[in-house]
C-alpha cells in the first residue's frame, strides 16, 4: 500500500504540472482523474495526502503546486519524459506501450541512473535523435476523421516547421479536422482559421480525441 | 513621422494602406529582397506621414523572407510608430503576433479590423477593455465599407506609445533572460530572439544557444516552443477577457463544396480554363485593337519619315518590339493577371493549392507551388519570383525547370496565331498536351533525381470574401510593372541589335550556315529558323520574324501544316526568352539557368525533330 500511495501520489503532481502548462492554471479533480491511470478512491486519498503534506494546494476547486510540490513533479516527469524516450526511441517500442511502460517505471528509478540514461540518449553520434516531448500516442492527424474534435498532444521536429508553433498548433491545443482528402492532404481549424496541411506534416502532429 | 502598417495575412492592411494613402503609392523591393514594400504619404493637418505597408506575417520570430524582412525592418529602420492590424474574427491569433510586437517597444496602436465580419459572425469585441489591457488606443474599423479608417492618422499622430503589456513567461525562461541580461546586457527582445536563436551578436546567441540547450534538455522542449506556448496562452487570456462567447456560424460555407475532391477539383480545373479562354478571347480583342492604332499612328508615319537604310531599320526595330510588347504581350498579360488577383483577393487560391497538393507532391513540390505555376501562364517573368519564395534549393530547381515550361500568353498567342489559324483547333490543343505532358515528365524525372528533402505545405486557407475592385487593379499594376521594367528594356534591347546584324546581313549568313541543320533534321527553310531565334526575345516575335522572313502573312501558302505545327512546337518549348533568362540568373543563379536552358533547348529540337521523322 505504502508503494502504491507513493507513485499515485507522484502521478498526480505530473498530471498537474502537465495540466497547468497546457491549460495555464485550473486543474481541477476530474482533470486529475482522466490523466492518472488508477482507480477514483486511489486518486482522492493520494490528493487529499498532498495536500496534507502541503506539497499541493486547493483553492476554489482548483489545485496548485507548491514549490516543493512543483520540483517533484518536474522530477517525475523529467523521469517519465527519459524514459519514454528510451523505450520508444532507442529500443523501438510502440510510443503508447512506452507511455504506460514509462509511468511505471518513473516511481522506482533513481535520479542518478535517469541523468546517465538521458545523457545516453543525447550522446552524439547516436543517430538523429527525434524529440519526444510529451507523451507519445501513436496516432497521428491522419488516423482522425473530418469533424473529430482533438487534442494534439506531441510535434516531431516542430523546429523543422516553425510556422506550425505561429499558427498555434501546439500542444495542448484543441483543433477540428475540416477536411481530409483520400490523400491525406487535410485542413485543420485551429484558433478559428483553417490551415491546410501537407500530409507528410499532419504526419508530425499527434494528438488524441477530445473527450 | 513615419509609420508602418503590420498584421497577419488576410487582416484587410492592403486596403486600410490604400484607403490612407489613396493614390502616389511607390513600390520598393527591400534592399536585398524579393518581397515588395509599398510606401505612401499623406499629410493630416500639417504633419506629413509616410505610411509604409508591411508583408502580411504570423510571426515576428518566423523564418520566411517576409517575416524576416519585417523583423530587419523593426530593428533597422524603426518607424516611429506601427499601426497593428487585427481580424476581429480571429483575434487569439492575432493577439499573438501583437504581443509579439509589443515586446519591440515601439509606439504603437491597434487597429481591429473587419468588425462587420465578426458582427456577423456573432463575435462580440470590447475594445475598451483591449486598450486598457494594451494600454495603447484600439480602433474598430471595417475597411471594406471604409468605417472608421478616419480615426486611425489622428490615434497615430496623438496617442500612440508602446504596448505597456509583457508576456510572463516560464521561470527557466524568465531565469534566461535575466542572466543574458546581465552576462551581455541583453533587452529582453534582444535576449528572447537569442533563445530562439535569432540575430546577430556573435557571443549572445551562443550563450542563449547554451541556456536554450538546457532548457530543452530539462522540459523535453525547446526554448522557441516554450516561447511560443507562453505567447499563446497570454493571447488566449486576453482574448478570453476581450472576446464575447461566439455562437457556432451555421451560415453555408463555400468550403464544403470548393474543398472536397468532388466537385472541388472540377472546379479548379474548370477555373483554370476559363481563366485561360477570357484571357485569350479579350486579349486577342484587345491586341487587334492596339496593334491596328499603334501601326496607324506610329509605325506608318515612321516609314512615311524615309530616314537614312539603317536608322529606318533599327528605327522599325525598336517600334516593332514596342508594339509587340504593349500590343500583344501587355494586353493578354494585363488581363490574366486581373482573373489571377480576383481569384487571389476571393481566397480561392488558397484552396486550388490544398487540392493541387497532391499533384505537385509528384513534382517533388507541395500546394503552395500552384501559384507560381498558374502565374507563368501569363508571364514567365513574375512567376520565377514567385518560384524563387520556395524554402528549399531543391523545391526552387525544380520550379524553375516547369515554370519555364509553362505556356505563357506569348507562347499562346503562337499557338492560336501559328496553329490553330493555319492548321487547326485540334492540333492547336493538342500543343498544349504536349507541353502538359513533358511538364509532367519533367517533374517526376526532377523529383526522383534532384537530392533534398521535401517540405510539406503549411498554409492558411483564407476566408471566401467578395474583392476589392481597387485593389484588384493595383495588385494586377504592381504586377504588371515587373514585366514592363524588367521585359520590355531587354525587348527593346535586344530588337534593336538584332535589326542591326539583319541590316548588315548577319542573318543571312545565320540562315545559310544553319540550313542544313534546320532542312535536315527539322524540315524546315532556314528563314523559319532563324525567326525561332526571334523567338528567344520574345516568343510572339518568332511568330512575327516568319511572317516578316516568308514574305507573307499567310503562313499556309508557304509553309506545310507540318511545318508549322514544328514551328510552333519548337517555339513553345525551347529557351524561356530573355526576359526569362535575365530573372532565372537573378533569383536562381547561373547554374539553373543554363541547365534551363539547356534542358528547353533540348527538347525543343528534339520534339520538333521526333514530329519531322514521324510526320514529315
Amino acid at each position: 500500500m505504502g508503494y502504491m500511495n507513493t507513485s499515485v501520489r507522484e502521478d498526480c503532481l505530473e498530471a498537474i504540472l502537465t495540466l497547468t502548462q497546457a491549460n495555464g492554471g485550473s486543474v481541477t479533480a476530474e482533470g486529475i482523474m482522466a490523466a492518472v491511470d488508477a482507480n477514483q478512491a486511489a486518486v482522492e486519498a493520494g490528493l487529499a495526502g498532498l495536500v496534507a503534506e502541503g506539497a499541493v494546494r486547493l483553492e476554489n476547486g482548483e489545485y496548485l503546486l507548491s514549490p516543493e510540490g512543483k520540483t517533484v513533479a518536474e522530477s517525475v516527469l523529467r523521469k517519465h519524459r527519459v524514459l519514454e524516450c528510451f523505450l520508444c526511441e532507442m529500443l523501438g517500442m510502440d510510443t503508447g506501450a512506452a507511455s504506460k511502460e514509462a509511468c511505471v517505471l518513473e516511481h522506482g528509478i533513481s535520479d542518478d541512473t535517469i541523468d546517465r540514461l538521458s545523457r545516453y540518449i543525447e550522446r552524439p553520434g547516436h543517430g538523429q535523435r527525434r524529440h519526444c516531448a510529451g507523451r507519445c500516442r501513436e496516432r497521428s492527424l491522419l488516423d482522425f476523421a473530418e469533424g473529430d474534435l482533438i487534442e494534439i498532444t506531441m510535434i516531431r521536429c516542430l523546429g523543422r516547421n516553425r510556422r506550425l508553433i505561429d499558427l498555434g498548433l501546439i500542444p495542448g491545443e484543441q483543433i477540428v479536422i475540416r477536411r481530409k482528402l483520400h490523400n491525406n492532404a487535410i485542413v485543420v481549424r485551429v484558433k478559428g482559421a483553417d490551415i491546410a496541411l501537407s500530409p507528410e506534416i499532419a504526419s508530425t502532429v499527434f494528438a488524441e480525441p477530445v473527450r | 513621422m513615419r509609420c508602418a502598417l503590420i498584421g497577419n495575412p488576410n487582416v484587410g492592411k492592403s486596403l486600410i494602406f490604400n484607403q490612407l494613402t489613396g493614390l502616389g503609392v511607390e513600390v520598393s523591393n527591400y534592399p536585398g529582397t524579393t518581397v515588395e514594400l509599398m510606401q505612401g504619404k499623406l499629410c493630416y493637418q500639417k504633419s506629413s506621414l509616410e505610411i509604409v505597408d508591411l508583408p502580411g506575417i504570423y510571426s515576428m520570430d518566423g523564418e520566411s523572407a517576409e517575416e524576416e524582412l519585417v523583423r530587419t525592418y523593426l530593428l533597422t529602420s524603426t518607424p516611429d510608430a506601427v499601426i497593428a492590424v487585427l481580424d476581429a474574427t480571429r483575434m487569439e491569433r492575432n493577439l499573438y503576433l501583437l504581443l509579439q510586437l509589443a515586446e519591440y517597444r515601439v509606439p504603437m496602436i491597434v487597429v481591429i479590423n473587419m468588425i462587420d465580419e465578426a458582427a456577423h459572425q456573432g463575435i462580440a469585441i470590447d475594445s475598451e477593455s483591449l486598450s486598457s489591457i494594451l494600454g495603447v488606443p484600439v480602433i474598430e474599423t471595417a475597411a471594406s465599407l471604409g468605417k472608421n479608417i478616419n480615426e486611425i492618422v489622428p490615434a497615430v499622430l496623438s496617442s500612440a506609445r508602446p504596448a505597456g503589456i509583457t508576456v510572463p513567461y516560464t521561470p527557466q525562461i524568465e531565469a534566461a533572460i535575466r542572466s543574458l541580461g546581465k552576462l551581455y546586457g541583453a533587452t529582453r527582445l534582444q535576449a528572447l530572439m537569442a533563445l530562439q536563436g535569432i540575430g546577430t551578436a556573435g557571443d549572445l546567441v551562443e550563450g542563449a544557444q547554451t541556456i536554450a540547450g538546457e532548457i530543452e534538455s530539462l522540459n523535453h522542449m525547446a526554448a522557441p516552443q516554450i516561447i511560443g506556448a507562453n505567447r499563446h496562452l497570454c493571447a488566449r487570456r486576453i482574448a478570453a477577457d476581450v472576446v464575447g462567447a461566439q455562437k457556432p456560424d451555421r451560415r453555408f460555407s463555400a468550403d464544403r463544396l470548393l474543398t472536397k475532391a468532388i466537385p472541388g477539383i472540377p472546379i479548379l480545373i474548370a477555373v483554370l480554363l476559363s481563366m485561360l479562354l477570357i484571357v485569350f478571347v479579350a486579349g486577342s480583342f484587345l491586341e487587334g485593337l492596339i496593334v491596328e492604332v499603334f501601326t496607324a499612328l506610329v509605325i506608318e508615319p515612321f516609314q512615311a519619315l524615309s530616314l537614312p537604310p539603317l536608322a529606318t531599320a533599327l528605327g522599325m526595330a525598336a517600334l516593332l518590339a514596342i508594339v509587340a510588347g504593349l500590343g500583344i504581350a501587355f494586353p493578354f498579360v494585363f488581363i490574366f493577371y486581373i482573373l489571377l488577383s480576383i481569384i487571389e483577393d476571393t481566397g480561392y487560391l488558397t484552396r486550388a493549392a490544398f487540392l493541387a497538393d497532391r499533384v505537385m507532391h509528384g513534382f517533388g513540390l507541395h500546394g503552395g507551388a500552384i501559384i507560381p505555376m498558374v502565374m507563368a501562364f501569363g508571364c514567365n517573368v513574375p512567376a520565377v519570383m514567385a518560384a524563387s519564395q520556395l524554402r528549399t534549393g531543391r523545391e526552387r530547381t525544380i520550379a524553375a525547370f516547369l515554370v519555364t515550361m509553362v505556356p505563357c500568353s506569348a507562347r499562346t498567342v503562337i499557338i492560336t496565331g501559328i496553329v490553330a489559324a493555319f492548321v487547326g483547333l485540334l492540333a492547336a490543343l493538342s500543343i498544349y498536351l504536349i507541353v502538359f505532358v513533358l511538364i509532367v515528365l519533367t517533374g517526376v524525372f526532377l523529383a526522383r533525381n534532384i537530392p533534398g528533402g521535401q517540405y510539406g505545405m503549411i498554409l492558411e486557407i483564407v476566408p471566401l470574401r467578395m474583392p476589392d475592385p481597387g485593389m484588384v487593379l493595383k495588385k494586377s499594376w504592381t504586377r504588371i510593372r515587373e514585366f514592363l521594367f524588367i521585359a520590355m528594356p531587354l525587348l527593346l534591347l535586344g530588337s534593336v541589335v538584332l535589326g542591326a546584324l539583319d541590316y548588315y546581313g548577319a542573318m543571312d549568313a545565320f540562315s545559310l550556315m544553319i540550313a542544313p541543320i534546320s532542312e535536315g533534321v527539322l524540315g524546315l527553310p532556314a528563314y523559319a529558323t532563324t525567326a525561332l531565334l526571334f523567338g528567344i526575345l520574345r516568343k510572339e516575335m518568332a511568330f512575327e520574324t516568319l511572317a516578316v522572313l516568308s514574305g507573307t502573312a499567310d503562313l499556309g501558302s508557304v509553309l506545310t501544316a507540318v511545318q508549322l505545327y514544328t514551328f510552333a512546337v519548337i517555339s513553345v518549348l525551347f529557351v524561356p526568352c530573355i526576359s526569362t533568362i535575365a530573372i532565372l540568373l537573378r533569383q536562381m543563379g547561373a547554374r539553373v539557368t543554363l541547365a534551363v536552358s539547356a534542358y528547353t533547348i533540348m527538347l525543343g529540337f528534339l520534339i520538333g525533330g521526333l514530329i519531322h521523322l514521324i510526320a514529315g
